[in-house]
């Protein structure tokens, strides 16, 4: 979870000299020790784009025709909307819940502020599923209300506003978890001069705290965003007709792979031009610096007679996200215990899931070290490039990279196929900008004379890397490992469509049982997943709150 | 050739490092152009230069952490850049102590010693000797972390030193102490390097340190060595207008020379060599003599400031044609503001040719 | 020998289609189908003492399967097919489009050596794309024609037909319609619930299309979204809403009724066929077929002959409450008889456009 909370660090550590500086962002030939790994990694990433270029000109003349109906407009247009809205509203939901956890006297603390973090654990698609259940139209909560009501029917959940309620609530940590660090890392500095020019609390947090502030909350909401165009569970269950929707229904219904792989296209260009902006942002925002530890222990603000509306919000929060899915699962587990699966069976399913996290975690931090370093050590044209392709994987959809390595697999690397090494390495092109981004900000706080006084006492590139670098990498090495591990553990496409036959996991254990209705089945996995993907988020949620305070 | 450059004085003994003609760009700006120098085992050189000059540049391609774009660098007569070779820094034998020490944050203080050794009885032996070398036998367990800033920049010098490299580079070492601090560890890092045996290259901005602390030292001016000497001659001789106004204060006086003499508006002063001609002669304040006049002496300069620093006073004299001097002068002397002095010489001067008339 | 004929029968169809690669591939299909009876009959003549007329097709072995029916419908044949017909099987779920997909991706080299698909959609694309292999006379002659690929190339295990489920309580049998379309009317105003996403309902809509049209059948879905009709999200919540009396009818499968019922016991619901060949009352399949590129044909082979044999139909009657499709095995007995049940005319081949249904679908607005 580090990940998040050093994202908006500022891309270069203090340095003392201009001219230091200068010898740093000097371009310097890549060591090939690094630079082949890292080519090798990019033309991995690359190969899901290359099959849908193949994919979608495959249909030659048909193409801009699919490309350019009215359908791939609305879509577009529907996608933006949900991107737009999520993105804000899990910003509006995540600066109150990051300044009530850093910045005031709130009752319990250091228990909302992991709390708060909590809802990255549920998987989109489980929590669409309760959220329905709860407030379809005839859920659960419409029960409650019937009786002493009469009310027979609630408002239609379906489409936008439900896509956008589960993934506001599934998503807000992002935003919670960047802006959070970004408190932290506030120079109190400038909140006491701007209250020593006579500004009142209110302006100060608006005009001196809140621009601080605005590069954060831009990479969580980027995060938030990104997630919401290129998740499918959500969308599908909510039937709102965006990318990922659009091209599953298009593989599913017509078994036309060169119109799903056009719109694939059409959606990783959507997600570059996101991915743009905020690069474009951060570029503006260049001298803006947050984690840099504060000298001095920040003031908090007295919430007085307010405390307990602090604690309410909190609360409200948390049981929309957590509590809910966890109600509604809870209740299908009562109502469908004697139809649960073996007890063995589950276990097995979660020991899988369990280890194939692990495993890619592990694969994919060693994929992404290479590229992270040569984009931070030897920064220039080729480095950055390699760099900015590795976060492909954050556009593509799911579907398409596992359709990408089911195709080369099998007709290409007939002996990797239907093995857990191709499900890895399809894992390490999806989740390799998690990786990346926590390895980038870790090393971007190691100065690089400390690498070079290895090199001077005699290692060489490979030796520095294990003996200096990799060590003092290790926070952020741990956190990207920890994110990977989560996100691979809820993944579904790839784990479907790659994982060698028989090979089930929590993710597809859900997936079956919903297949059929069997809700109160799906209960014991989702809720092992749930527990199971807790517990390393929340070590890792408790040594950043550890470190920074 | 680099002895017989007039701007390098000769010197006897092994060379250990050789720089010839080295160049160094950064995209269109040229940092290093046309460096020489050379330095003799046991020696302590100083590269000394203001900020910006390509001082730290040249001690990284010494190092191996730059390339070099052009000329060859040497050590103990093996080449190690320059002709398409480009020997990597951990197989140079380079020692460097880096200005902000990066010392190893997650290491204790002996591993960060032994980092660069071969694992062994010996390592250890090594790592106790280094760490008694610089005063801190027993620190072995501790974190850098837990150091004081002296402390760790001798951590920084004993790793460094451990490996027993041939040529020990320090990149300013002593600017992230503080000043009181500064003047101690300095001497300290001057007598473990002698005590060592040990070839430095000590690369500063702060002139005090140069002179004091090298056998030579070697001035950078844009990029390019203007002079190497020892610190006394680099003082006393400079071979340039640039190289006496950086080190010291310098104060020009135009005048006549005929031999070992000159005449100057303050009358005839002696010149440390012989020249001809149109002249301004180097008056540094320590070597101004300053002595009570009246109004009607034509030789007399009048004093315009006066700044008392204790142990001297730093006084501001006007002369008749306008050229303005400084002297430093003894606690027990006096000369108010508006007094009228004389002004001689204690030594003899420097004199370069005169400037074209502006 | 009967499958060489069958391959010469294709072949001659695949050059009246003046398609090159699909005569190939037919071709190649047909040679499968020629090395499986092969050696099928090789096994009889060699040794006509151990393999007695009614021993199992193929041969045993390990055997790949892919299956887009989920592993509740469809595990328990696995078992059989296990034990009775030495079978090491693997077998990999899917939604049966995805697998469809992913066969095709795989090419050649797709480990599946059998498909089994939820719908005959599917299974027709696949058998379009060149990817089926031609089954054996002997696998193809035991259910009935209507229920076969026309060219050989799938098989149906088990039937499943559309219904209109009613709550007994809310509405009686004798005021329910005479056909589907008539659902659009007035009195059936905010009754009627549907599942527009459910794979069966869109086969369904594929099905009108083919039989009354592209104008029909839009007005029909539009009329029906005009009459308030209620989206569920699948078969399964349609049939429990109507047995709670929380909506009086549903247009589903007819064997979700079945499932509730062994769970739960008697519940006041029923299910109605719409009569006279309405379009309401289609009857659709799930079904298999073997591979082309097959890597364990003879396995494939036997593990259809299971499917189709007593135990497998046995299972779909009993457990799925479907109607199987041969062997003789009869579905329970609440069910009317499959020959009762006036279908619509149609080729269930044709049904492989769902393309033009899911637009449809969307066009008025219901995906």
């Amino acid at each position: 979870m580090q990940l998040i909370r050093r994202a908006s660090a500022t891309e270069f550590p203090p340095v003392p000299t201009p001219w230091t500086r200068a010898q740093d962002r000097a371009r310097r030939m890549p060591p090939p020790v690094l630079l082949i790994p890292a080519l090798a990694v990019a033309l991995l990433v690359l190969s899901p784009l290359v099959y849908l270029l193949v994919r979608a000109t495959d249909s030659g003349s048909a193409l801009p025709e699919s490309l350019f109906r009215a359908r791939t407009m609305s879509v577009t247009s529907n996608t933006a909307l949900l991107a737009t809205t999520v993105a804000i509203s899990a910003s509006s939901i995540a600066v109150p819940l990051a300044w009530l956890t850093t910045r005031t006297n709130l009752p319990h603390r250091r228990l909302w502020s992991v709390l708060a973090g909590l809802p990255l654990v549920i998987p989109s698609y489980v929590g669409a599923l309760t959220i329905i259940a709860a407030l379809g139209p005839r859920g659960i909560v419409q029960g409650w209300l019937e009786g002493p009501f009469g009310i027979e029917r609630l408002p239609s959940i379906y489409g936008f506003a439900g896509s956008w309620l589960a993934l506001t609530l599934f998503t807000y940590p992002y935003v919670y978890l960047s802006v959070q660090a970004a408190f932290r890392g506030l120079d109190p500095a400038l909140e006491e001069a701007a209250r020593c020019l006579g500004m009142g609390p209110t302006r100060t947090f608006f005009q001196a705290v809140l621009p601080q502030l605005r590069p954060a909350i831009a990479a969580g909401a980027l995060l938030s965003a990104l997630y919401a165009v290129s998740d499918f569970g959500v969308v599908s269950l909510m039937r709102y007709d965006v990318f990922t929707r659009a091209i599953y229904i298009q593989y599913q219904s017509s078994f036309d792979r060169s119109a799903a792989a056009a719109l694939a296209l059409v959606l990783v260009t959507f997600t570059i031009v996101m991915v743009a902006g905020e690069w474009w942002m951060r570029g503006r925002s260049r001298h803006y610096r947050v984690a840099t530890g504060a000298a001095r222990p920040q003031r908090r603000h007295d919430l007085g007679r307010w405390k307990w509306l602090g604690v309410g919000y909190c609360g409200a929060v948390f049981t929309c996200s957590v509590g809910l899915p966890m109600f509604v699962l809870l209740y299908w587990l009562m109502r469908g215990a004697s139809t649960g699966d073996a007890i063995h069976r589950l276990f097995n399913q979660a020991w899988n899931s369990v280890s194939l996290g692990l495993a890619a975690a592990v694969f994919t931090v060693a994929l992404a070290l290479p590229t992270a370093i040569l984009s931070v050590r030897y920064r220039g044209k080729l480095t950055t490039t390699l760099e900015r392709q590795a976060y492909l994987g954050f556009a593509l959809p799911g579907i398409a990279i596992a359709l990408a390595f089911v195709y080369m697999g099998a007709r290409y690397i007939p002996s990797l196929y239907q093995t857990v090494w191709l499900l890895l390495i399809g894992y390490a092109v999806r989740f390799l900008p998690q990786a990346l981004g926590a390895e980038r900000v870790s090393l971007l706080q190691i100065s690089p004379r400390i690498e070079e006084a290895s090199r001077t006492l005699g290692e060489g590139i490979l030796g520095t890397l294990r003996r200096v670098t990799t060590p003092l990498a290790t926070p952020g090495l741990l956190a990207g490992f920890g994110l990977v591990a989560l996100t691979v553990m809820k993944e579904l496409p790839l784990t479907m469509m790659l994982a060698p036959i028989e090979f089930e996991t929590l993710a597809t254990g859900i997936w079956q049982a919903t297949q059929t209705g069997a809700y109160g089945r799906a209960a014991a996995p989702a809720l092992i997943l749930i527990v199971v993907s807790a517990a390393p988020s929340l070590i890792l949620s408790q040594r950043g709150f550890e470190q920074t305070s | 050739m680099v002895a017989n450059s007039p701007v390098h004085e000769t010197q006897s003994g092994q060379r250990t490092l050789l720089c010839l003609s080295v160049q160094k760009r950064f995209g269109d700006v040229q940092v290093v152009r046309d460096l020489s120098l050379s330095v003799v085992s046991g020696q302590i050189l100083a590269l000394l230069g203001s900020s910006g000059c390509g001082k730290t540049t040249t001690l990284r391609m010494i190092a191996g952490l730059e390339h070099i774009d052009g000329g060859c660098i040497e050590v103990d007569g093996e080449l190690v850049a320059g002709a398409g070779i480009h020997t990597a820094p951990e197989r140079r034998r380079i020692g460097m102590v880096f200005q902000d020490y990066a010392l190893f944050p997650h290491l204790t203080v002996a591993r960060n010693v032994s980092f660069g050794l071969e694992r062994g009885d010996n390592a250890r032996r090594r790592v106790d000797e280094a760490l008694d070398l610089v005063g801190l036998g027993g620190f072995g367990e501790r974190l850098p972390q837990d150091l004081s800033g002296g402390q760790q920049q001798r951590v920084a010098l004993a790793r460094a030193l451990a490996p027993k490299p041939r040529v020990l580079l320090m990149d300013e070492p002593f600017s992230n102490l503080d000043p009181d601090l500064r003047v101690a560890v300095r001497r300290e890092v001057r007598d473990i390097l002698r005590e060592a045996k040990a070839t430095a290259v000590l690369v500063t901005h702060d002139q005090e340190e140069a002179l004091s602390t090298a056998d030579r030292v070697a001035l950078m001016i844009d990029g390019g060595i203007a002079q190497t000497a020892k610190p006394e001659v680099l003082y006393s001789r400079p071979v340039s207008r640039e190289v006496a106004s950086f080190i010291g204060e310098a104060y020009y006086l135009p005048g006549a020379a005929n031999g070992d003499i000159v005449e100057t508006e303050i009358g005839k002063l002696p010149l440390a060599g012989p020249a001809v001609g149109a002249v301004d002669v180097l008056l540094r304040p320590e070597f101004v003599r300053l002595s009570s006049s009246h109004e009607d002496d034509c030789r007399a300069a009048i004093v315009t400031r006066h700044e008392y620093f204790g142990k001297y006073h730093m006084i501001g004299v006007q002369l008749r044609s306008g050229t303005f001097i400084k002297a430093m002068t003894g606690p027990g002397t006096h000369f108010g503001v508006g007094e009228f002095v004389q002004v001689s010489s204690t030594v003899p001067l420097i004199a370069f040719p005169g400037l074209p008339a502006q | 020998m009967t499958c060489i004929t069958e391959t010469t029968r294709l072949l001659t169809r695949g050059s009246i289609a003046a398609d090159r690669r699909q005569v190939l591939k037919l071709a190649a299909g047909g040679a499968v189908a020629l090395a499986m009876s092969k050696s099928s009959t090789m096994a009889q003549e060699a040794s006509p003492e151990a393999t007695p007329a009614g021993e199992l097709l193929g041969a045993p072995g390990e055997l790949t399967i892919y299956s887009g029916r989920s592993e509740d419908l469809i595990a328990g044949v696995i078992d059989i097919i296990e034990t009775d017909g030495e079978i090491d099987a693997q077998v990999s779920y899917g939604g049966t489009g995805e697998v469809a997909i992913r066969i095709l991706e795989e090419g050649a080299n797709s480990p599946a050596s059998l498909f089994i698909s939820q719908d005959a959609g599917a299974l027709g694309q696949l058998a379009a794309e060149g990817r089926l292999a031609v089954l054996p006379d002997e696998i193809l002659s035991r259910v009935d024609s209507r229920f076969v690929s026309p060219d050989g190339l799938w098989i149906g295990l088990s039937a499943r037909a559309r219904v209109l489920v009613y709550n007994t309580e809310l509405v009686a049998e004798e005021d329910l319609p005479p056909s589907m379309l008539d659902l659009t009317d007035g009195s059936w105003n905010g009754m009627v619930a549907w599942a527009p996403t459910n794979a069966s309902f869109q086969s369904h809509v594929t099905a009108m299309r083919m039989l009354l049209g592209e104008e029909v059948t839009r007005s029909w879905l539009q009329g029906m979204i005009d009459n308030g009709a209620v989206v569920f999200d699948g078969n399964g919540p349609i049939v429990a809403a109507v047995v709670a009396g929380e909506i009086a009818v549903g247009l589903v499968n007819h064997y979700y009724l079945w499932e509730t019922i062994a769970e739960a016991g008697p519940v006041p619901a029923e299910n109605y066929y719409f009569p006279e060949g309405d379009i309401g009352s289609l009857v659709n399949i799930a079904g298999a077929g073997i591979l082309a590129d097959s890597p364990n044909p003879e396995q494939a082979l036997r593990a259809l002959d299971i499917l189709l044999g007593v135990g497998g139909q046995t299972y779909f009657a009993e457990n799925t409450s479907e109607y199987p499709l041969s062997a003789g095995v009869q579905p329970i007995s609440e069910l009317p008889p499959l020959d009762d049940i006036q279908t619509p005319d149609i080729d269930l081949s044709d049904l492989d456009d769902l393309e033009g249904t899911v637009a449809l679908l969307m066009e008025v607005g219901l995906l």
